[in-house]
């Protein structure tokens, strides 16, 4: 599955909805659930609960790179436990503490999970547009995205040779 | 592609800020929260239709986007002048309860259970609901999240998306309820009922249980006279959808009331601005803003559970009266003060709201079709409160003959707790720190003033759902940093 994830009115912040809603009309995707989440945490692990593999797309502001550029999250992230659970002002549990409950709590998590973050210009801006620069990639961040996808689901298919 | 590893990720870039400021003895002189503001709102706003609100303003936040969705559809009520029929009002109660079950239970276990079940200075890696899990057993943890799903699939029956709600009309809801619906509904809110009534035990036996933590719920370092606003039904009684906002001054009596729909809330609000905050600072009126002080001659009020439960004169179902009696006869009676309080008064409402969700769930009316008023009236103006599960929520908009949005106000749950917010921090830090030490634990004991309120300047500030990363900055007397802080 591809979840695309941001706030449709925020400037870039909805940029991972934006490639999701692009995804759509791919031929070559069909047979993949596509869902754009405007949630996180637990609500995140209801959404990828039951399924194989999964690609999160997501805006990320880290100002290593320039705005439209796509960078690869590390999946330790989310095997890391309670690193990121404290912050106390959150009302959502982060996605490694909810990632970690749900696994203790025997949820069907996904056995492979990619997460892509989209450099972000601009998310404290009422918009519904992208930034220009962000706009600009977006061809080239949906080619990135697909790509990952049938990585992932070769290693899916792979997976389910090997339990065969 | 690049590859880059981003540890800790988030994803954004806006932090909570504390400064705390020491004297040249190393005690806290002064203290300042501080949040992030996202921009343009109004803006975006203007020029669209106002029945679009209702799907516009929960995006502000992803936190309690069920909240924004029916203050704004009571809002638009006002605005188009209309009355719903009584399905149509019992159905957004309905949603509503399932609401605040939802947030309330992840307030509860996820931020306010760590501090207790764990401890204030626990290894933070421990202090989440991890920890709290690991700790109270896997079967309670597999409860926490069940009873939280069930919240969130009745929220999805009504509003036709799990969260991002689309039922909210002028007038009315889109959709009315099947009989197969409403007795899988009253199912779940029975199993919320138990659950809520275990959630009061757990606390019980974890906090109260636990002389040091009473002592720590009851010091003055967590202490504050405000003044305290809830919207109470007829009867006096905390209620979350509509109503009166009452509010009574620190020796509980009435100061003011005024209704729940329309623009009243002007007569008696007024904001202060501080030159250090994007966030402004609501005051009543008829005591005018003293600035940052607390006591019977204070502006400053405040809401969310612990301002809820002393606004009002009780709870509108029986378990839960019984619980908010046993609350205050335990913590001396009404008003409590004590900010920490805040934790048990949001079980007591957990159980209110559980219970009211199961009686709305078996009204007769609740199946009816008879679920909308269509507007007919010309539109100028309209504005209505809710209680959102952080507290009180106004909605206020100005639209043209079209409908046409031409002005928005908000004033938000944290909004109203934000003064109080900024002296919880200022007392906390200034009872925990001493002589310039500055550590993580202490650190954490001043961020529990402010988690009590469950604050939420995701909407506050119009900013962001998700990771809220916080920032401490310790300065000496002469103004130097000296310490940074953050996690």
């Amino acid at each position: 599955m591809v979840v695309g994830l941001g706030n449709p009115i925020l400037s870039d912040d909805g940029v991972g909805l934006v490639v999701l809603r692009a995804l759509r009309d791919r031929a070559d995707l069909r047979g993949v659930t596509l869902v754009e989440a405007e949630t996180g945490g637990l609500g995140l692990i209801d959404i990828l609960s039951g399924h194989d593999g999964a690609v999160l797309v997501d805006a990320v502001v880290t100002g290593a790179v320039n705005p439209g550029e796509i960078l690869e999250v590390a999946p330790s992230f989310v095997e890391t436990t309670g690193r990121l659970g404290t912050a106390g002002l959150s009302h959502q549990v982060d996605l490694g503490t909810a990632w970690e409950l749900g696994r203790r709590l025997g949820v069907p998590l996904p056995s492979h999970v990619r997460i892509l973050g989209i450099e972000a210009s601009d998310v404290k801006t009422f918009s519904e547009r992208l930034t220009p620069a962000v706009a600009r990639n977006l061809p080239a961040i949906v080619d990135a995205v697909i790509r990952v996808v049938a990585e992932v689901r070769a290693r899916g298919a792979r997976g389910s040779e090997r339990t065969a | 592609m690049k590859r880059v590893t981003i540890d800790p990720i988030t994803r954004l870039e806006g932090h909570g800020r504390i400064e705390i400021f020491l004297d040249d003895h190393g005690e806290v002189a002064n203290a300042y929260f501080q949040v992030v503001e996202l921009r343009g709102f109004e803006k975006f706003c203007e020029g669209r239709p106002a029945e679009e609100m209702p799907r516009i303003t929960p995006r502000i936040c992803g936190v309690c986007p069920s909240a924004h969705h029916i203050a704004s559809t009571r809002a638009l009520d006002d605005l188009y002048k209309v009355d719903p029929p009584p399905a149509a009002k019992k159905l957004r109660e309905l949603f509503y309860c399932a609401h605040m079950i939802h947030s309330h239970i992840a307030h509860f276990y996820a931020l306010a259970a760590p501090d207790f079940v764990m401890g204030p200075e626990a290894d933070p890696a421990q202090r989440n609901i991890l920890g709290v899990v690991a700790k109270v057993g896997l079967e309670i943890g597999g409860s926490v999240i069940r009873h939280r799903s069930y919240a969130q699939k009745i929220q999805e029956i009504l509003g036709g998306r799990a969260t991002h709600s689309v039922m909210g009309l002028p007038g009315g809801v889109s959709r009315r309820l099947s009989s197969d619906e409403r007795n899988q509904i009253i199912e779940w809110a029975k199993s919320e009922v138990e659950f809520a009534k275990f959630s009061l035990k757990l606390f019980e036996d974890v906090v109260l249980g636990n002389k040091a933590y009473v002592d720590l719920i009851l010091s003055d370092g967590y202490a504050m006279k405000t003044h305290y606003m809830g919207l109470v039904d007829e009867d006096n009684k905390v209620n979350f959808y509509d109503g009166d906002v009452r509010v009574v001054d620190t020796e509980g009596k009435e100061l003011c009331r005024f209704p729940a729909r329309g623009t009243a809330y002007l007569e008696h609000l007024a904001e202060h601005t501080e030159p250090w905050s994007y966030l402004k600072f609501p005051f009543l009126k008829g005591k005018g803003w003293k600035g940052f002080v607390d006591g019977q001659d204070s502006g400053i009020y405040r809401v969310a559970p612990l301002a809820r439960l002393n606004a009002a004169d009780g709870m509108a179902t029986p378990a839960a009266q019984e619980a908010y009696e046993k609350y205050f006869a335990t913590l001396g009676g009404r008003p409590v003060h004590a900010t920490l309080a805040n934790h048990w008064a949001r079980l007591v409402e957990l159980l209110y709201a559980a219970e009211r969700l199961l009686e709305l769930a078996e009204d007769p009316d609740i199946t009816s079709d008879d679920i909308r008023v269509v507007p007919t009236e010309t539109p100028v103006e309209g504005a209505a409160v809710i209680e959102a599960p952080r507290g009180t929520l106004f909605h206020h908009y100005q639209t043209d003959e079209r409908g046409l949005i031409r002005g928005v106000n908000l004033i938000v749950a944290t909004g109203n707790n934000h003064a109080a917010i900024c002296m919880s921090v200022k007392k906390a830090a200034q009872a925990v720190i001493h002589k310039g030490e500055v550590r993580p634990g202490l650190l954490n004991m001043v961020e529990m003033a402010f988690r009590a309120y469950d604050p939420c300047f995701g909407c506050a500030t119009h900013s962001l759902p998700g990771e809220m990363p916080l920032v401490a900055n310790i300065y000496d007397h002469e103004g130097r940093l000296t310490q940074t802080l953050s996690r």
